[in-house]
């Protein structure tokens, strides 16, 4: 293959090395208001009244609003979870939630403005904790809810009770993991215009445009029709983006009571406040092995405490207890699953969903388990690693599985062998393995397409229903498009995401952009093959399926000297015929069956995709301080398409969990307040702190991937942090069950450990 | 409570101190100086700090122009405006003054460094401000404008409380002067972070070390420390248990516990629990002490 497997530029670099390329807050407007947000000390109270009359007769101060404005219908991903308002109305859900929305001339009037706002409210208990939310004495948080039980699932599949009894060996053990924040680099902007039909216009930073779309358009009442959604290049989502916010709705509100475009950009400490986070998690996992370690069942009761908003947490209930069977072979799980409200900062999810958290719990117990039975780690991982053509006991078919070459070659890339012969003091490895889906199908709008212009230059525009993120989908779509037209990569333009001449993918997680999308994008390409074929035949005199694609020429398989360029193909099409071509693909799996993410039944994705993680970390016995010093991860994404651009997401997204391991963690006081909502504050890992890295791709075939392809990027975030922890207790014997490990949990594990 | 835009001020760019002293005896506690602006710029957009007036200092050249300076006695005089990135690339530092060094390399960040002012780190005040335990341990001595003139103060008796200084509002900080350090000495400061860089102090030691001509006898000691108390300190418990003693591993420990729990007088805070700090400061006393024994005997050696 010529441009698939090939580490090409990405199409997006130098515009953005040079800072050239347009984010949402790059976006101008004439006449732009700009608008500013009052947001809630508290985190939990009762509206009482908001007197904005102030700020209205400010000179400058163009518009204001609040809750009361919008048409106070609820949305929410699942019919059953609409539990969020554009914007608060009867109660105040969290510290920093935003109450009042100002648009003025400029950012400072507009905050001048903020000062002359007055809210009264009544402040209620804050329910801060899984406890307080279980407690049915505690007020509810959600105003359309009774329970501070938001969403709950219950799985059972094989004989667990049997699992159990044929174990040698049954042990249990309690996890928790804290909030995190998304870590994405810009911070949420968008720009709202309305011309004098009403149809909106939103260019704003987001990852699921179709989300956004569809969730602002039931809020406000109005048809998909009447919005517009045009992307500008996005600084980073990693799921903190799919939904939409009180800026989105603030704008749009803004914008059509003062006919002006307004633009609102947050701070970063407000994303960090009152923004998407991770749930914090507390998940009680018992698992039954044999001597010789393989499991027989695997039972979990898992709380995940999200926000005041259900958000995407019903899906991640369901995934935390979909993978507990994968990537190794259980025959039994039972998992009860709950989402828990609170007055804390909704939470959407981080890369990788709470897959990360469920492949942690189930990756430590392992090690525990091998410990115990003396077994070793890497042999116990081997010996339960699913194979290809397994079908995992809740149903989730694994076509093609490298995990086990991908489990050998970490351990040979660390040197897992001569460690266990040289032990070094206070250094220890760490091993974790994770799968992950290519892109899950959901219920409603699930597929994903692509439009390719045919130009008269000979070079095509590549239009499709994903998201660049960052990620580098826009690159591996042209790759993929070269490679069908057999034209150069430069000859492959990416398009821009617009809702009008894009249909959207149905969202952009778990790892669906260049398995679905690229699936979309050759059929698009061969469609653009058959009309251009079809023009070519008539001139060369052959049949249309004897042309063969190569080498920016179209020419008879038969006899290759019937040969035409294809720049003269496209010209012949647009010239001789007035024929402008466009080719139109879709692909969507309608083999697989929808989930239902309250029983846990159906075959979620094709093409699961495997890691294997090592962790090599030192620790520091006089400070507990851990510092992770070479990482080695084996990877089975099928045919990466860019190595280049795997590499970084596989590096990525475990940089991204090491902070998740070790540093980060959302703080609060006993009244909910959010207490390190600042970089400064919030420790998320900086370049000195990333170890060495080695990355090996085992490179297998996915029958339904886009030249074998699997998902990639966010498989490395869910075998991160199991490997940190196993790691550490490699270098020092303490079993440090509660994330973030910090170096005060770690010395005073070994000063209690010397007793 | 959230970052915004800087409030209405009016701004002042005096060309010397002395014009500066005399626009804070007009403002007085409405007027702020404005050196580096890393901390003040970001409490003002806090509305942390509101001040009528903020007097840019950088114009100021008779304090601007000091820069870095090495006296014929050996001294160092580091000019108030100097940033941490010059502390940073000055070679006489980096040798002679390596507390200062290593204090530069793990504040903030390279954008920080290049703002951020010695000046402006002492005169803030913060418990854990990187150079406080550095200038203290290296007994520095700070040099102040004031309506009556020029006075030097000795840092150790500097700092009152949290953001709070011997400084009345009409006082300038012009410059900082480090005396020679002895034949047989050498510094260090340990900063605990909860990441390689861009952090806070969790807690920090610094030390200046000097030995007698047998590379035993401890002839002189300052120990200093970050984040341990309401103020920069120094750790004269420790510091007396060591001064004229032989360094073994038993007294270093002992030396090491002292100003742990002597000394130290650290509080729990969500960025680390007293036991922690008082943890870490004992661990760090013990490596500075054994570091700087051995890097000066084998100074010594290689001079023979």
């Amino acid at each position: 293959m010529k441009w698939v497997g090939k580490s090409v530029e990405r199409k997006d670099a130098r515009v953005k090395v040079t800072g050239q390329a347009k984010y949402a807050d790059d976006l101008y407007a004439p006449g732009m208001l700009y608008c500013k947000m009052l947001r809630s000390p508290v985190s939990h109270a009762r509206i009482l009244n908001i007197d904005v009359s102030r700020a209205k007769a400010l000179p400058g101060v163009k518009a204001v609003v609040t809750g009361k404005d919008f048409p106070g219908i609820p949305f929410g991903v699942r019919p059953d979870t609409r539990d969020q308002l554009s914007m608060p109305i009867t109660k105040i859900h969290h510290f920093g939630e935003g109450l009042v929305a100002v648009a003025a001339v400029d950012e400072d009037t507009a905050e001048e403005a903020l000062d002359l706002i007055r809210v009264e409210y009544e402040e209620l208990p804050p329910i801060l904790s899984i406890d307080d939310a279980l407690n049915p004495d505690l007020p509810p948080v959600n105003e359309f809810r009774s329970t501070n039980i938001a969403y709950e699932s219950h799985f059972e599949f094989g004989d667990v009770e049997q699992g159990f009894r044929k174990a040698d060996y049954i042990k249990e053990e309690t996890f928790t993991s804290q909030r995190v924040s998304v870590g994405f680099i810009e911070p949420h902007a968008c720009l709202a215009q309305v011309d004098a039909s009403g149809r909106i216009l939103l260019q704003a930073s987001k990852q699921s445009p179709y989300i956004t779309w569809r969730h602002i358009c039931r809020a406000l009442d109005i048809p998909l029709s009447k919005l517009r959604i045009v992307n500008p290049y996005v600084g980073g989502a990693f799921s903190g983006k799919h939904d939409p916010f009180d800026i989105d709705f603030a704008v749009i509100k803004l914008a059509q009571l003062t006919g002006r475009p307004v633009k609102a950009v947050l701070t970063y400490d407000e994303v960090l406040a009152a923004y998407r986070q991770r749930n914090s998690m507390r998940v009680t996992m018992k698992i039954g092995a044999k001597k010789d370690g393989t499991i027989t069942a695997l039972e979990a009761r898992c709380y995940l405490q999200g926000g005041p908003y259900s958000g995407i947490g019903p899906f991640n209930v369901y995934f935390f207890g979909a993978f507990l069977p994968v990537p190794y072979k259980v025959p039994a799980v039972r998992y009860d699953g709950y989402l828990l409200y609170s007055n804390l900062p909704p939470c959407g999810t981080v890369r990788g969903q709470e897959i990360v958290l469920s492949q942690y719990a189930r990756d430590v117990l392992l090690d525990i388990v091998a410990a115990d039975l003396d077994l070793d780690p890497v042999e116990m991982r081997l010996k339960n690693a699913v194979d290809s053509g397994y079908r995992t006991v809740n149903g989730i078919y694994i076509d093609v599985s490298g995990l086990k070459d991908c489990i050998k070659k970490v351990a040979e890339r660390i040197g897992w062998e001569n460690h266990k012969k040289t032990k070094r003091p206070n250094v220890g490895i760490g091993f974790s393995c994770a799968g992950h889906p290519s892109g899950p199908r959901l219920g409603g709008h699930f597929g994903s397409s692509v439009v390719i212009k045919l130009e008269e230059d000979g070079k095509v525009i590549v239009t499709h229903g994903g998201t660049e993120l960052g990620q580098g989908v826009n690159t591996v779509m042209c790759q993929i498009v070269a490679e069908v037209l057999g034209i150069d990569y430069e000859d492959v333009l990416p398009g821009v995401s617009d809702s009008d001449t894009t249909i959207f993918d149905s969202g952009m997680f778990g790892d669906r952009c260049t398995f679905w999308t690229g699936n979309a994008a050759i059929r698009a390409a061969e469609d653009l093959k058959r009309q251009l074929a079809e023009i070519v035949a008539k001139d060369l005199g052959c049949s249309p399926e004897e042309l063969v694609f190569e080498n920016r020429a179209i020419y008879s398989a038969k006899n290759p000297e019937k040969k035409v360029d294809f720049l003269l193909a496209a010209r012949r099409a647009y010239y001789e015929y007035g024929q402008p071509l466009y080719g139109r693909g879709y692909w969507a799996a309608t083999d697989i069956e929808i989930v239902d993410w309250k029983t846990g039944k159906g075959n979620l994705t094709h093409g699961i995709s495997f890691i294997a993680t090592a962790v090599e970390v030192e620790v520091d016995p006089e400070t507990g301080v851990v510092r992770p010093t070479r990482v080695a991860c084996a990877k089975d994404s099928g045919q990466p398409i860019n190595p280049m651009l795997l590499d970084g997401q596989v590096i990525g997204g475990t940089v991204h969990a090491l902070g998740h391991a070790l540093y980060e963690q959302v703080l609060y006081d006993d009244k909910g307040r959010i207490l390190n909502y600042t970089w400064r504050d919030y420790k998320q890992p900086v370049s000195m702190d990333v170890p060495e890295f080695v990355v090996d791709h085992i490179i297998t075939t996915d029958p339904y991937g886009p030249f074998g392809a699997k998902g990639g990027g966010e498989t490395s975030t869910c075998s991160t942090l199991a490997a940190v922890v196993n790691a550490v207790h490699d270098a020092t014997g303490l079993w440090i069950k509660d994330l973030p490990v910090t170096p005060e949990k770690v010395l005073r594990g070994l000063k209690d450990m010397k007793g | 409570m959230f970052i915004r835009r800087l409030p209405r001020f009016t701004y002042h760019e005096p060309d010397s101190v002395e014009e500066t002293v005399g626009l804070l005896a007009k403002y007085g506690e409405k007027a702020k100086i404005l050196a580096g602006g890393t901390e003040l710029l970001v409490k003002m957009k806090r509305r942390e700090v509101v001040p009528d007036h903020v007097i840019n200092l950088k114009r100021a050249r008779d304090v601007a122009e000091i820069g870095i300076q090495r006296t014929e006695a050996g001294e160092l005089k580091v000019g108030a405006l100097v940033s941490i990135f010059e502390m940073e690339r000055d070679a006489a530092i980096r040798t002679s003054f390596r507390c200062l060094f290593d204090a530069a390399k793990v504040f903030g960040t390279p954008q920080i460094r290049s703002l951020a002012t010695i000046g402006g780190n002492i005169a803030n005040a913060a418990p854990s401000a990187d150079f406080a335990a550095p200038l203290l341990c290296m007994g520095a001595f700070v040099e102040v404008r004031g309506l009556d003139g020029v006075r030097e103060i000795p840092l150790d008796s500097f700092f009152l409380g949290p953001e709070e200084t011997v400084l009345s509002v009409t006082d300038v900080i012009i410059s900082f002067r480090i005396p020679k350090p002895g034949q047989y000495s050498s510094s260090c400061y340990l900063k605990m972070m909860r990441r390689t860089a861009s952090d806070l102090a969790v807690a920090g030691v610094a030390v200046y070390l000097e030995l007698e001509n047998d590379y035993r006898r401890c002839k002189d000691v300052r120990i200093a420390l970050a984040t341990a108390g309401p103020t920069p300190l120094r750790a004269y418990q420790g510091e007396n248990r060591l001064k004229g003693n032989e360094l073994s591993d038993a007294l270093i420990e002992e030396v090491a516990s002292a100003v742990a729990f002597s000394d130290a007088r650290p509080r729990t805070t969500w960025r680390g629990s007293e036991w922690y700090r008082r943890e870490v400061i004992r661990a760090f006393v013990k490596r500075a002490l054994r570091n700087l024994w051995s890097e000066i005997r084998e100074k010594g050696e290689r001079r023979l």
